[in-house]
């Protein structure tokens, strides 16, 4: 099967500093792919890159074959779903208002949501544990919460490929397992998944490979068993750490 | 959950509110008329000094203000999107001033009501391109530097009106503060200005969804489909083309551009479908009712119809900002 989500000889630059140089990468239906790298390595701006929101410094990004910029918006957000770090609530809007905004790229230009995008949403809504919030106005959500209903709302845009930037950032751990499980799920269902993340041993638990960003321009993107060893994540983090098996899986401590 | 059914009562609500505001301005003034006699110079069968007083001077006067409300109210509206900022009002990217500023020279050279509404309207276009050229200027279009830009701005023209103010002649004071303090005494095509109010909503409307996602922030809203670029930039002369044509007409009347889409919101919530017409009924009707009482409450002298939107708005904005729990 081809890849849904390639770069092409991609080079991105922020600030003056390589995030990746000439990164030639391919996503496929059913992968899922964990993106690690130390804060301001640049995950959020390689994602941002590869959703077609910032201008790589050379190379392309194809989206199942098409060239990114070549495609209208829509088109795109019709295939392609970012969840965001950062959410502006600066007005305000129920939790099912919100996660409704993810229909947006499938919905005609004079149309109101059918019964059916309601339904997506309120199904997107019980997956991520927020049954009974819709009525909840936006702002009177807690940090996990946010977050969990902004994974709830990529969910509705229903697209093949998603981004998403540290989704379980502010979970507790069962709700961070459950989105995790949630997107695992969509990836096994024929979607491909890419997940920026920090947490070592959340990429271990879900994704196929992995990819990493040494901060320096530097990047290795490999099967997760390979990529994900202690000597690597040490020059990674730039700090010691010791890897434990456990029940089948490989988990870091730092020492 | 909003769907077209509440859309449709809530504008059918506003619609009846707008028409009770109707009725009162063309009611009341210097001279009371009762209903019965209101709709007797309506329909063409009452009494003539009576059916002059109301089709010619009453009837103008409030389709005026209410086109003017409800211009200001869309234009509060879009320019909140725009900045994503729920404190944004029409006036706040410096367009009042720069009317100001050509309307105010205008009177105090005792130019004419046309030289007067033409220089309002340049120096608003004027003030509007400065702000986005100069905030453009880099490259770099955020909200807040547009804000801080027409901020800016705006400040330099209350400069130039003080200065204005300073040498005017003694006997056009009066009038030039009339402007400032919002008048639709100026106000001189009711008709042209209901077509720019009606054009300028059918314009706005087939992007109400896409509003609602660019208020999520640009980078939201490019993610999922909007062509944010083209977009702002038509929020943005749209917003500013309202509020030019509203500040011609009646001079910078506030408190309608900030408090009307604020109420619509707290009761409707941010759904742009149907805050756009909701809140140009509500500015509309909003506008309309405080005329009529700048007319009638110091009879024969007519206030400013600003110093009554400001007093009714004040304590009525404070009121719900305190009654509510949410922030904005």
């Amino acid at each position: 099967m081809s890849a849904l989500l390639a770069s092409r000889a991609l080079t991105v630059v922020v600030g003056g500093k390589r995030v990746c140089a000439a990164l030639d990468g391919e996503v496929r239906a059913g992968e899922f792919v964990a993106v690690l790298g130390p804060n301001g390595a640049g995950k959020t701006t390689l994602l941002h890159t590869l959703a077609g929101l910032r201008a790589p410094a050379s190379g392309a990004v194809l989206l199942a074959g098409d060239d990114l910029d070549t495609l209208p918006r829509k088109r795109v957000a019709q295939r392609l779903g970012l969840m965001m770090q950062h959410h502006d609530d600066a007005f305000p809007a129920t939790v099912l208002e919100t996660a409704l905004i993810g229909r947006h790229p499938h919905i005609g230009f004079w149309m109101w949501e059918s019964a059916d995008d309601v339904a997506r949403a309120r199904q997107a809504l019980a997956a991520f544990d927020l049954a009974g919030f819709e009525d909840r106005e936006v702002d009177t959500l807690s940090g996990g919460e946010r977050r969990r209903l902004a994974a709830a709302t990529v969910m509705v845009q229903d697209p093949q490929v998603f981004l998403l930037d540290e989704p379980t950032d502010g979970l507790d751990p069962r709700h961070a397992a459950q989105s995790l499980a949630a997107f695992r799920a969509l990836a096994d269902a024929g979607r491909a998944v890419v997940v920026a993340l920090h947490d070592v041993n959340e990429a271990s638990r879900v994704a196929d490979r992995v990819l990493l960003l040494f901060g320096d321009g530097q990047t290795l993107l490999g099967p997760a068993a390979e990529v994900l060893e202690a000597g690597l994540l040490e020059r990674l983090y730039g700090i010691p750490l010791a890897a434990i098996e456990h029940g089948g899986r490989r988990h870091f401590l730092a020492r | 959950m909003a769907g077209p059914r509440r859309a449709l009562l809530v504008l059918l609500a506003l619609g009846l509110v707008a028409a009770l505001a109707f009725g009162a301005a063309l009611g009341m003034g210097s001279v009371v008329t009762p209903s019965g006699a209101v709709w007797g110079a309506l329909t063409g069968h009452g009494d003539p000094l009576a059916t002059a007083l109301i089709v010619e001077l009453r009837l103008p006067r409030a389709l005026a203000a209410f086109a003017v409300g409800g211009l200001l109210a869309l234009a509060g509206v879009l320019m909140q999107v725009l900045l994503r900022n729920p404190l944004a009002d029409p006036y706040v990217l410096g367009v009042s001033g720069g009317a100001a500023v050509g309307a105010l020279a205008s009177l105090a050279l005792g130019l004419g009501v046309l030289a007067t509404h033409g220089n309002a309207f340049l120096g608003a276009l004027a003030s509007t391109l400065l702000v986005f050229a100069l905030a453009h200027a880099r490259g770099g279009w955020t909200p807040t530097r547009l804000l801080l830009t027409g901020v800016v701005i705006a400040a330099g023209w209350a400069a130039l009106i003080g200065f204005g103010l300073a040498l005017a002649p003694d006997g056009r004071l009066r009038s030039m503060l009339f402007w400032l303090m919002g008048d639709l005494g100026y106000a001189e095509h009711p008709r042209a200005t209901l077509a720019v109010l009606g054009l300028a909503l059918a314009a706005a409307l087939p992007f109400a969804r896409e509003l609602n996602v660019l208020a999520r922030g640009a980078p939201e809203a490019r993610a999922l489909g909007v062509a944010v670029e083209p977009l702002t930039l038509a929020i943005y002369a749209l917003a500013s083309l309202a509020t030019a044509v509203a500040v011609t007409q009646g001079g910078t009347i506030g408190f309608v551009g900030l408090v009307v889409p604020h109420l619509m919101r707290q009761w409707q919530g941010a759904d742009h479908r149907i805050l756009l017409p909701g809140a140009v009924l509500a500015g509309g009707a909003l506008l309309t009712a405080a005329d009529a009482l700048a007319r009638t409450v110091a009879a024969p002298l007519m206030l400013p119809v600003g110093v009554v939107t400001a007093a009714l708005g004040v304590p009525l904005f404070l009121f719900l900002l305190n009654r509510t729990r949410s922030p904005v």
